[in-house]
């Protein structure tokens, strides 16, 4: 299969719509910041070993829970971009990643 | 005083004044006139702004009064330098005469006369008396031997001043017509005997010692009888040049050639052509370069100038300073000041720290001339020229050591340049190996390689980080360099908005740079403290392993790393941080300049 080489602009839409879904996590308020910690290691690990697959179950698995137009469109957007080039995929997982620990902590 | 005013009403007209020395672009023209400046600051002391405002009130006076006393008093001490006589005869004969007319030169007596006459008199009163001491010295007539004997017989000096002058001159042909012999003995034998009757009248005794004393003079003073006097000048680079050519330097020829020059005589052959005569480094008449789009002769120099510009050539061998073991070296800008003070410096830091590498010197003058001025444009273009021998009438180096915009935009930074002037020791063996890291700077080297070697050292040998701050903003500079080459490359146009302007921003990138790194490794240091509480030996460990991944430039690592090391207190980490961090660590093609900052400055933090 072919690996994308995502574009700046690529990136800008995916941290766009992130930011909308990161916004309704924050508001539904039912997450604990001890779960997000364990994603973000299970992310991680995923990130380290290239595995995309694994970072997207963990990715849908966690974002299944939440009900909304703007989820649905953010994970339409990723997976029209999957799979990526390594480098791709770095950045954007780092994307996730520490929009996850944004979460988590206190604004 | 009034006689000077009349001196400027007759000689210059309206208000515009064109006595300023300035440069023109044109290197040997440029160095010639710094050649003048030395000339001038060696009699006279004078400083460039103290020069400046003697030309602008009385330009002319200055050429054909100060200049010509000045000129051939240098060219004296040259000959003198190279015949090797030195110490307290020269001291006593030379130094002090010169000193008396500087003194009577300056002492505001200016002379009321049109300018030809002016030089006459000058000629006259001052550099008839400099020859004379010089040519009598470099005969030397009084070496120290003999100038020993003379004072022990001071109480003698009627005789001694009849032998030394002019006198001796009768004594001696009243002799020869007595004998009628020409033979040396029998004269000298004479004329020892003659003394001895003269000595008589004073002392009883007759040493020893007065008949050699009469012996030595008597030699000293045969080879004045015998040759004839000339202006003993001497200069290895203008050779056979008017002045300089040893079958033209009777009082009078030298005068009168002197003159020429002043007034720039363009009747005159030699004047007119400025070209292979004066100095084979120039091209004949017919070859000459297009430089001018004319040809470079003295018309068009002329032209260029504005005013007595044979003066400026002649002295452009004086604007190169000798170096113990090194040479003849000169550095050279387009910016008169900048040039004058960067060698003025440069002279005195050889005198200071003794000679190392003249490069390096150089360099040392040039930064701290730039605390004193600001003169960006210059650092661009720069020159260190460089005589292999001055015989040879050949430049053999000309090492230039100019920057680029965004470089001396950088280096104009007094916080930058003043964090980069420091010395680190990156090598590993006991020998040390120090690095400047302003030279290396300068130089082009890479920055990023050289902080991560003394770095690597430092965690490794589990020592103390100096110059943390330094570092780190060199770092910044290497970044703001490379994010420049990157631009360059993307959409270089020759004299567009980024051409003028870009070097104004890297400046800029650099604070924004250390901004970040501040803010980050704050936070994170905060973080490492709270959770690892005093456990140095963990939070050091973590460093290394860090640093390991930034040294492999793996992106990955490093970030999975440090992730996971926050995650753990992420309750507390701010989003405009983790924004800043994903941006700059994870999202830059430069990250591990950033990273490498953030390391140092996490390392300094611990405090070891």
């Amino acid at each position: 299969m072919k690996r994308q080489v995502m574009t700046t602009k690529n990136i800008a839409e995916i941290r766009k719509s992130f930011d909308k879904v990161l916004e309704i996590i924050k508001a539904s308020g039912r997450v604990s910041p001890r779960y997000i910690e364990g994603l973000v290691y299970s992310l991680l690990s995923a990130i380290r070993a290239n595995d995309q697959e694994r970072f997207l179950t963990y990715l849908i698995t966690f974002l299944n829970t939440f009900e909304s137009k703007e989820v649905s469109e953010f994970m339409k957007k990723i997976y029209e971009n999957f799979p990526l080039s390594e480098e791709s995929f770095q950045k954007v997982g780092y994307l996730i990643i520490m929009g996850f620990m944004s979460v988590k902590g206190g604004e | 005083m009034r006689g000077e005013e009349d001196f400027m009403v007759t000689n210059t007209t309206g208000t515009y004044n064109p006595y300023i020395l300035r440069f023109t672009g044109n290197w040997y023209i440029d160095l010639s006139i710094l050649g003048f400046i030395k000339i001038m600051e060696y009699f006279y002391g004078w400083n460039l702004g103290e020069l400046q405002k003697k030309l602008q009130k009385n330009g002319d006076y200055v050429f054909y009064v100060y200049f010509p006393v000045a000129y051939i008093s240098f060219y004296l001490e040259r000959k003198l330098d190279s015949l090797g006589i030195q110490g307290v005869i020269r001291e006593e004969k030379f130094a002090s005469l010169r000193r008396e007319i500087k003194r009577e030169i300056t002492a505001n007596n200016v002379l009321e006369h049109p300018k030809e006459e002016l030089f006459e008199e000058i000629w006259e009163k001052y550099i008839q008396r400099l020859i004379d001491v010089s040519w009598r010295l470099s005969l030397k007539l009084f070496d120290q031997k003999t100038s020993k004997m003379l004072k022990k017989y001071e109480h003698i000096e009627d005789l001694i001043e009849q032998i030394q002058h002019k006198k001796f001159k009768k004594i001696f042909r009243d002799l020869k017509k007595r004998y009628n012999k020409n033979k040396k003995d029998i004269v000298l034998a004479n004329l020892m005997e003659y003394c001895r009757e003269k000595f008589m009248e004073h002392c009883e005794e007759e040493p020893k010692e007065f008949c050699e004393l009469i012996e030595r003079l008597y030699d000293s003073l045969e080879k004045v009888e015998l040759k004839e006097k000339k202006v003993p000048i001497h200069s290895d680079y203008f050779l056979n040049f008017l002045i300089f050519n040893p079958t033209m330097q009777k009082y009078e020829k030298v005068k009168e050639a002197f003159l020429d020059i002043i007034k720039t005589n363009l009747q005159r052959n030699v004047l007119r052509k400025f070209d292979r005569t004066i100095n084979k480094f120039l091209t004949s008449e017919g070859k000459s370069l297009n430089v001018f789009y004319t040809p470079t002769n003295a018309e068009n120099i002329y032209r260029l100038l504005g005013f007595y510009p044979v003066v400026f050539l002649i002295c452009f061998e004086a604007a190169f300073e000798y170096f113990r073991g090194l040479g003849w070296y000169v550095f050279y800008s387009p910016d008169l000041e900048f040039t004058y003070h960067v060698n003025k410096k440069l002279k005195l830091l050889t005198q200071q720290l003794g000679l190392r590498d003249i490069l390096r010197l150089t360099w040392r003058a040039i930064i701290d001339s730039l605390y004193e001025r600001h003169a960006k444009w210059v650092l661009e273009d720069m020159y260190i020229i460089k005589y292999r021998s001055i015989t040879k009438q050949r430049i053999a180096d000309v090492e230039y050591i100019g920057f680029d915009k965004v470089r001396a935009s950088l280096i104009l930074d007094d916080r930058i340049r003043s964090s980069l002037n420091i010395r680190i020791n990156i090598s590993d063996e006991e020998k040390p190996r120090r690095i400047w890291l302003l030279e290396a700077f300068l130089r082009g080297d890479d920055l990023y390689s050289l902080v991560l070697n003394y770095f690597r050292k430092k965690i490794r040998r589990k020592e103390r980080v100096d110059y943390a701050r330094s570092l780190i903003t060199a770092l910044a500079v290497e970044y703001s360099l490379r994010q420049k080459t990157r631009q360059y490359l993307r959409k270089f146009r020759l004299f567009d908005q980024l051409f003028f302007k870009g070097s104004f921003a890297t400046v800029t990138k650099v604070y924004e740079y250390l901004r970040n790194v501040e803010y980050v490794s704050k936070i994170i240091g905060n973080i490492l403290d709270s959770s690892l509480a005093e456990d140095i030996e963990r939070i050091v460990s973590l460093i290394g392993m860090l640093l390991a991944s930034v040294e492999k430039l793996d992106k990955n690592s490093f970030a999975n790393l440090l992730l996971s090391e926050l995650n753990k207190y992420s309750n507390t980490l701010h989003r405009g941080f983790l924004k800043k961090l994903y941006r700059d660590l994870f999202a830059d093609n430069y990250w591990y300049l950033y990273a490498l900052g953030l390391l140092i400055s996490l390392y300094r933090r611990v405090g070891l």
